[in-house]
């Protein structure tokens, strides 16, 4: 998911409410608070459909910012829910190689 | 950079059936019912997909029934599953509810010391224990406010 071919969806810089997901395929959105404070970054694979979120703040308690949700749409199919649990980045050890990978061949950050 | 708010056509609501501006990937939000038009909701009708608070098969339902589409403490726990972080408000206050790997934490949006922070291993302990002043969670709903998907503030 995500992987192969050049970005062609493009970069958004966005000041909404939140995200969709759902987007331009293999395209980056950047979602900004008001005074101008990046809040969330989401990539959207090659199909369109959400990726990775980057939160970089949020309310609540018990998260370490930023941190990472990996959505698998593949679990959707067998009854689960795609957006995976809060992974801080150094928890990340076993995906982080393959996702930095996937991103450099994206161009996304 | 391209233009987010761009909308590329109009087409009846899935709920209410009155015009709405979607953009190119079927996106776009009733101004009449708010209903957020969205492919996953429709392919997973009686299932609570983001971004919207109930599925769209009770979304039909309450519109029919002119009520507003309101999600009960199950259809939160559902969202909650699906996206892991949510918000509602009640008497004026923001709390957020987080799924992370091992629990469900249960607090004020913005922490302070008026509330502590509750913990809870299942979604079915957080539905029956959860509380907020000495009164169960379950018991309030109907005073809840604004449920919805957390949104970064």
């Amino acid at each position: 998911m995500g992987a192969g071919g050049a970005m062609s969806g493009g970069t958004f810089k966005v000041w909404a409410r939140s995200l969709k997901d759902t987007g331009p395929p293999n395209s980056k959105y950047c979602l900004y608070l008001p005074n101008n404070t990046l809040k969330q970054i989401r990539l959207y694979d090659a199909n369109g459909y959400a990726w990775i979120n980057i939160d970089f703040t949020h309310g609540g308690v018990g998260h370490t910012f930023p941190h990472v949700h990996l959505w698998d749409w593949s679990k959707k199919e067998i009854g689960e829910e795609p957006r995976g649990d809060d992974i801080k980045l150094y928890e990340m050890e076993d995906k982080l190689e393959d996702w930095i990978c996937q991103i450099i061949k994206l161009n996304l950050l | 950079m391209s233009d987010y708010k761009a909308k590329f056509t109009v087409i009846p609501c899935a709920v209410c059936g009155q015009l709405v501006d979607v953009d190119n990937f079927g996106q776009g939000d009733c101004e009449h019912c708010g209903w957020h038009q969205s492919e996953t909701c429709l392919k997973n009708p009686d299932t609570v997909a983001y971004p919207n608070m109930v599925s769209y098969n009770k979304a039909k339902s309450l519109y029919k029934q002119s009520l507003p589409l309101k999600p009960s403490l199950d259809d939160f726990i559902a969202g909650l599953r699906y996206y892991k972080e949510m918000e509602f408000e009640y008497k004026g206050t923001l709390y957020a509810v987080c799924k992370h790997s091992n629990n469900i934490c249960f607090s004020e949006y913005f922490p302070s010391d008026s509330f502590e922070a509750q913990v809870y291993y299942t979604y079915e302990e957080f539905a029956e224990k959860a509380h907020i002043g000495g009164k169960l969670l379950k018991d309030i709903w109907e005073d809840v406010k604004n449920a919805d998907y957390m949104i970064c503030r």
